[in-house]
């Protein structure tokens, strides 16, 4: 039974081959097959070059989660600071690290050498009289802590690796090159997600042109068919190599538009390469999985539109 | 022949429903693929909110970059009557790991280190009036911190200028651009005082002036058409190869209607072979059918563009903030021809086939 339905469909094949009945597929498959590879090889973020991004200093940022680089267990309170003779309440980040480690890496300062310290805004570093040492009191706890340097944010950094309590934060130390290429990672997905939903919308509106293409060619291939029944085919063999040969029509022309979709991508950009510095085009699995939905569409609409080839 | 058309029309109204359905649903897809790749053209007048006037702003990476001075600005505009100006400064500041936008308001609402939130931007923080938040500054690298006092319009954050330059790490008079708003015939003056030939631009909407340094007292002005445009300049994309892409993508979604003309073709067979028979010219036949290609055809355009200007189902986010669908009129006509070229073309090449 396999065999005559392997050589039913090979026969069906090559008639339609000769017929030239696959064009009607190829139109009807090449929008969905040729869009879904152009959309799906825009270029990945990682193949940009970054050399031009100031890796200088890190980027200090309270997150809930780790982000890259290096990230310490922080909380942000409203506490007091003072120097004995006067004091301002004043939101303080207090981050469970080592104090040379971090000053290093922000560069706030590079030789202090003990284990915790604060950093203070600069105006209120001011108004204390620039103090060698501050009182800092959060939650209720009061302790005397070395004023390592000021700075330009509004808030006050506490650091010290031998503080206990609820750590519900990060604070991280992200050098700028992994943010830059977190955004454009981001904006990689924005683009991948909206195409993702605007080629599945494209391949639904396009199964119904292909259900249509599929039965053009099918009722093309009538005569065929009859002859093979004619010959000794069951119906249902009938109908089912006549599937079979459009599934297979189908499956190697998706294949041929999107070898040429892939050709075409990379043509353009060599020859756009000559006028604009993009960087290369990027082949990604996602393209392959919508390639697949193409086929299994075509596998889908194949036995209804060769139904009518046999009465 | 416009009888023939209509015989054609009342025979097989269930073949022309269906094809004018399919063809509907290419066409809204292929608007929704224009309005899209179109709307990244407008990603920063959507984000700062501007939407018309003369902008001026300093080449570089993006306007949330880039930095001019208000003195430098005012000494050339400042003698010029009849405008009014506004500086703001924007920078890119980091919430977490999520860059959002923080721009300077004159809005005396506000003071200290209050910043005002957009409300859907505040729904998706979870932050609401009252409370604090640590924002990180791309340009200074250290942390501040923020009092959410009040909600605005748009996907951004508001606050007081000194504390945007603060945080932008930045001095009194800098600001990232200057929207210059009047009658076009001061605009032209102010054109013409930063160095720029009014007469070859229309003043009307949004026209973006970049200055770029050439010394350090000298300046040229290049002229754009949208803010955006003239910062992906930089990165060698040009506003016309993104329409071209925009087109490209548009028409080859609406290739499929040429496979739905042949198939209605053939559905019109037995019904055009009467006409035949009846002694209706193979001209007169086909005429007929281009006409009935042609009316479907147009109608599912105009549905199309209803269900594109009243239904948003894919939207392009980038960054959080949704971007609004454009589609240039000149653009959804190229649309438009395409599909009833395709379609007709599909019929008539089915009709010439299918008819002796």
């Amino acid at each position: 039974m396999l065999k005559v339905l392997i050589e039913a469909s090979k026969t069906l094949i090559l008639s339609a081959i000769r017929k030239k009945l696959y064009n009607t597929i190829l139109v009807a498959v090449l929008a969905p097959v040729l869009l879904a590879v152009v959309l799906f090889t825009i270029p990945d973020p990682s193949s940009l070059n970054y050399a031009y991004i100031d890796n200088g200093k890190p980027v200090f940022l309270v997150s809930s989660s780790v982000v890259s680089g290096d990230c310490y267990p922080a909380t942000a309170v409203e506490g007091f600071v003072g120097n004995g003779s006067s004091g301002l309440s004043a939101i303080v980040l207090v981050v469970k690290a080592e104090a040379p480690r971090v000053l290093s890496s922000t560069g706030l300062s590079k030789q202090y050498n003990y284990s915790s310290g604060v950093v203070l805004p600069l105006d209120l570093y001011n108004d204390l009289g620039k103090p060698s040492s501050v009182v800092v009191s959060i939650n209720g706890r009061t302790r005397n802590y070395t004023v390592v340097s000021s700075w330009g944010s509004n808030i006050v950094l506490l650091l010290d690796s031998e503080l206990s309590g609820l750590f519900g934060e990060y604070a991280c130390l992200t050098p700028r090159g992994d943010l830059f290429r977190g955004f454009l990672r981001s904006i990689e997905r924005d683009l991948l997600s909206v195409s993702l939903q605007w080629m599945i919308l494209l391949i639904l509106a396009y199964s119904v042109i292909i259900y249509t293409a599929h039965r053009r060619v099918a009722e093309s291939m009538r005569l065929d068919v009859r002859i093979l029944v004619e010959s000794g085919l069951s119906n249902r063999a009938a109908k089912a190599s006549t599937a079979i040969a459009l599934i297979i029509l189908h499956a190697l022309i998706t294949l041929y538009i999107s070898a040429l979709g892939v050709v075409l991508v990379y043509t353009a950009w060599s020859l756009l390469g000559y006028i604009l510095p993009l960087p290369p085009p990027t082949l990604r699995t996602s393209t392959l999985w919508i390639l697949l939905l193409e086929v299994l569409l075509g596998v889908a609409v194949a036995y209804p539109a060769s139904r009518s080839v046999v009465d | 022949m416009h009888v023939a058309t209509l015989v054609l029309l009342k025979t097989k109204i269930r073949v022309v429903a269906y094809s004018l359905i399919v063809l509907v649903a290419l066409s809204w897809l292929s608007l929704i693929a224009l309005g899209l790749i179109d709307s990244i053209l407008w990603l920063y007048e959507g984000v700062l909110g501007v939407g018309e006037g003369l902008v001026i702003s300093a080449r570089g990476f993006s306007p949330l970059t880039t930095l001019i001075h208000r003195s430098e600005v005012e000494a050339r505009i400042s003698n010029i009557s009849g405008i009014t100006v506004e500086y703001y400064l924007a920078t890119p500041v980091l919430y977490g790991d999520r860059v959002l936008v923080l721009r300077s308001t004159s809005s005396s609402t506000i003071s200290g280190d209050c910043v005002l939130v957009g409300g859907k931007l505040a729904r998706e923080l979870g932050v609401r009036a009252g409370e604090g938040v640590l924002v990180s500054s791309l340009f200074t690298s250290e942390v501040y911190y923020v009092k959410v006092c009040g909600y605005t319009s748009g996907y951004v954050l508001e606050a007081p200028y000194d504390l945007v330059a603060r945080i932008r790490g930045v001095g009194r008079g800098y600001y990232s651009y200057a929207v210059v708003k009047g009658p076009s015939s001061a605009l032209s003056r102010v054109m013409e005082a930063l160095g720029v030939k009014p007469e070859e631009y229309k003043l009307t909407g949004l026209v973006v002036t970049v200055l770029s340094r050439i010394s350090s007292n000298e300046t040229r002005a290049v002229v754009y058409s949208a803010i955006t445009e003239a910062y992906i300049a930089n990165f060698g994309l040009q506003r016309d190869y993104i329409l071209y892409f925009a087109c490209g993508v548009a028409v080859a979604s609406v290739v499929g209607s040429i496979v739905l003309g042949l198939d209605n073709a053939g559905r019109f067979k037995n019904t055009l072979r009467v006409f035949r028979e009846l002694g209706a010219s193979r001209r007169s036949i086909t005429t007929s059918i281009i006409l009935l290609g042609f009316t479907t055809a147009i109608l599912a355009c105009a549905i199309s563009l209803i269900i594109y200007n009243y239904v948003r189902v894919v939207n392009l986010e980038i960054m959080g903030y949704v971007l609004e669908p454009r589609a240039p009129s000149i653009l959804v006509l190229l649309v438009f021809t395409a599909l009833t070229t395709l379609y007709t073309t599909g019929l008539t090449i089915g009709v010439w086939s299918e008819v002796e």
